[in-house]
């Protein structure tokens, strides 16, 4: 071996042992690294405590300026938080975001990798209407903002989502009209009260005495229905709506100083692309609905399947984003996922006033079409596994509710590819609702595997009759 | 650059017509078509298992999905091949010997690299007879993708054997630029996988450790989407998968031009090296 070869193979083996050596350094430092910085004056863990029968961990949380934020995930608000540690926090560009300032303890809890905040002790800031938030693109001033009273809307009921941010006077219009309503509810609840006492009186004079009712039962009175639309409290905050791209931002008291530990890095990204998906249940395992996000998601199904299809109108974003916009509190979240994308349910088509109808196309002609319809899973009686899923009815289900609603699909017959789109009212085809649905026989043969030598045969063939062309015939030697 | 001259290009077609008709004489062709085939068995197998099991699978095509892991096999299998090539010239005497005659470095590069593209031919082309028949096997139909998926693994190939001549051209020795390619494609492989895992897994469930690394990989797979031929055929399929002509467009112009700068580096190395052992 020469000089130059030996050099070269230490040299490579030097490389080896370095990398190895980077990789065992970078993994240790990882591991010391995994608590955030600052959390290790904010936790206090006391070993005899962790040892004894009564263990608890005690943590230090320290009082900070944090920012909460009331934040738009493109279908409902979600609420997070800002603390020190976390230098950008994320928005979806143009919608509206409130940003609430407030001293709050806060600590890194380790066990669930996230920081947590005392909000509900939380302290307001004493001279909130003195304060205002500056929004910088680079070093130019784009906005300067003022706390704006805001309400957040709830349009299905206070266990629904909060879909909608009010402003100023009409927060406070509506705030108020809620108010009203919620005023004549409980009246209407307190008259339903006392209607009811008088029911169940008529109800025992009844049993007691049926003849003096001329034989008609008391009619229960209606229960008043409470107000659909639901508001929160007016709030007082600095509220976002931003284009799409990077910020700062900063408090400045009164005197125009920056208030310290108050800026922070704004991203606002917006969506990566729309469209139609879809949740599909099988029919006979109705708990684990698949999902077709985009048109790259085609289905393949057996044939004489009966699949339930639930069509949303979706959004795509960059899921580094979109969790740290979901969980900015969460230090870990998003990691590593900065070249990805997510899609996310933004509302269920079908449930707005358009008569929509999911189609299955053969060429030019219609295989089938289904409308939206309610269901009810009903399991099966006695020791057997097992549930059928029947159309809804009032009158027929012991359930008030439907378990869900959807297209009913049944697969054509015979196998081949067929189009599954949803149609409006005037026969046009949604954008980007179609999907490719392919019937399958699925035979499972061992001639699937068998296939696979068939490059081995003709490659045998071809080499035997090159040497027999050869004279080149292959002897083993004794 | 000087302009690539007639007899250049008909040398090379020389050497890559000989090379090819060395390549399919032996068995080892044969012997990675029928491994594609087999492992495009398997992946069909496994989509009519899911299919059976929960009634219906959504990917954008069970035929065209199933080549595109064969396709894979066929760029190690090329990219490995590549990468002996020079290498095993150089230090047997042949480059030195060739060079005697009119054979240029540019005319000797793109022989070595019509040899291997010939090759891939020939194992696609039995990809295109097996894959649909096992697909009509398993009763999955016929595919209308199977022809551009095969343009995607002959992009995805051509970026290999690029590589691999490229490798092959910077090394002394045929085992030194095989243990180098072996170790390069591994890693490249390892980049992708991780990040394919890393695309559907819940990461609160990994250690903290590796979550720390998990930018790196991040950062990793998105400079292997421009120098990996995995990433190429990856971009290719995603373009394929959505139906996205522009972007399948661009895929195979810079899978082209990816392979066309390798090219002219491996010239370049071969110049600055010599072609003595």
């Amino acid at each position: 071996m020469t000089c130059a070869g030996i050099g070269g193979r230490r040299t490579l083996m030097a490389l080896i042992v370095l990398i190895f050596c980077s990789i065992v350094v970078g993994l240790s430092t990882c591991n010391a690294a995994v608590a955030p910085s600052g959390s290790s004056q904010g936790i206090l863990t006391n070993n005899a405590d962790i040892e004894g029968a009564d263990g608890e961990v005690p943590v230090v949380a320290q009082e900070q300026l944090v920012y909460g934020l009331t934040l738009f995930d493109g279908r409902q608000y979600q609420w997070t938080f800002c603390p020190q540690d976390i230098k950008t926090a994320y928005v979806i560009s143009d919608t509206r975001n409130a940003i609430l300032v407030r001293r709050a303890k806060v600590y890194f809890w380790p066990i669930t990798g996230e920081y947590v905040s005392d909000w509900e002790d939380a302290t307001e800031m004493a001279d909130l209407a003195e304060l205002s938030m500056e929004v910088l693109a680079g070093s130019k001033l784009v906005a300067t903002l003022r706390p704006q009273k805001y309400a957040m809307m709830y349009r299905s009921g206070y266990m629904g989502p909060a879909t909608e941010i009010l402003l100023d006077e009409a927060a406070q219009t509506e705030f108020d009209r809620y108010m009203i309503r919620l005023e004549e509810y409980g009246a209407a609840i307190s008259r339903h009260y006392q209607a009811y006492m008088e029911y169940t009186k008529a109800i025992s004079d009844f049993i007691d005495n049926p003849t003096a009712f001329d034989g008609k039962i008391p009619k229960e009175p209606a229960e008043p229905t409470p107000p659909e639309v639901c508001l929160s409290q007016v709030y007082e905050a600095f509220i976002v709506d931003l284009p799409e791209g990077s910020y700062r931002i900063r408090l400045k008291d009164g005197a125009g100083n920056v208030v310290p530990g108050s800026e922070k890095a704004v991203v606002a990204f917006s969506a990566i692309g729309r469209g139609i998906g879809y949740q599909i249940i099988p029919e006979d395992k109705w708990t684990c609905p698949s999902r077709s996000d985009d048109t790259s998601q085609n289905i393949t199904a057996l044939k004489d399947q009966v699949i339930y299809v639930k069509p949303y109108e979706e959004v795509s974003f960059n899921r580094h984003h979109y969790a740290k916009l979901t969980e900015l509190h969460r230090p870990a979240g998003g990691r590593g996922m900065e070249n990805q994308t997510l899609w996310t349910y933004v509302r269920p088509l079908g449930a707005t006033d358009e008569m929509l109808s999911v189609e299955v196309v053969s060429g030019k002609d219609v295989a089938g079409t289904a409308v939206e319809k309610p269901y009810h899973v009903e399991q099966t009686s006695g020791s057997s596994l097992g549930y059928n899923i029947i159309e809804f009815s009032p009158e027929t289900c012991p359930e008030s509710s439907p378990d869900f609603t959807a297209f009913k699909i049944e697969m054509p017959q015979n196998p081949g590819r067929y189009r599954l789109q949803i149609v409006n009212a005037s026969g046009q085809v949604l954008d980007d609702s179609t999907r490719e649905l392919r019937i399958v026989q699925g035979t499972d043969s061992s001639w699937i595997q068998a296939a696979a030598f068939i490059p081995l045969f003709v490659g045998a063939f071809m080499v035997i009759s090159r040497r027999r062309k050869c004279g080149m015939r292959p002897h083993v030697d004794s | 650059m000087r302009r690539l001259g007639g007899h250049e290009l008909r040398i090379a077609g020389i050497i890559g017509t000989r090379g090819f008709a060395a390549s399919v004489g032996g068995l080892a062709v044969y012997v990675v078509a029928t491994i594609g085939c087999l492992v495009s068995s398997q992946v069909t197998k496994t989509y009519l298992g899911t299919i059976r099991e929960n009634g219906l699978i959504t990917v954008f095509d069970p035929s065209a999905s199933a080549a595109a892991a064969p396709a894979v096999v066929a760029a190690l299998y090329l990219a490995v091949v590549s990468s002996l090539s020079v290498a095993r010239d150089r230090s047997s005497g042949t480059l030195e010997v060739l060079f005697y005659g009119p054979v240029n470095e540019v005319s000797y590069v793109l022989g070595k690299y019509v040899e291997q593209m010939l090759t891939c031919g020939v194992i696609l082309g039995f990809y295109a007879i097996v894959i649909p028949l096992q697909s009509v096997l398993a009763g999955l139909g016929s595919s209308g993708r199977m022809w551009p998926t095969l343009l995607v693994a002959l992009g995805g190939a051509s970026a290999a054997v690029s590589l691999g001549i490229l490798v092959s051209s910077g090394a002394r020795s045929a085992r030194s630029s095989v243990t180098v390619m072996a170790g390069l494609l591994t890693v490249l492989l390892l980049i992708q996988g991780a990040n394919a895992i890393l695309d559907g897994v819940d990461l609160a469930t990994l250690p903290a450790a590796l979550s720390y690394a998990l930018p790196l990989i991040s950062a990793a797979g998105r400079v292997g989407e421009y120098v990996s031929p995995f990433g190429y055929m990856a971009e290719g399929m995603n373009a394929l998968a959505r139906g996205d002509i522009a972007r399948y467009a661009t895929f195979l112009a810079t899978s082209l031009a990816y392979s066309a700068v390798l090219l002219v580096l491996a010239v370049a190395n071969i110049r600055r090296k010599g072609v003595k052992a």
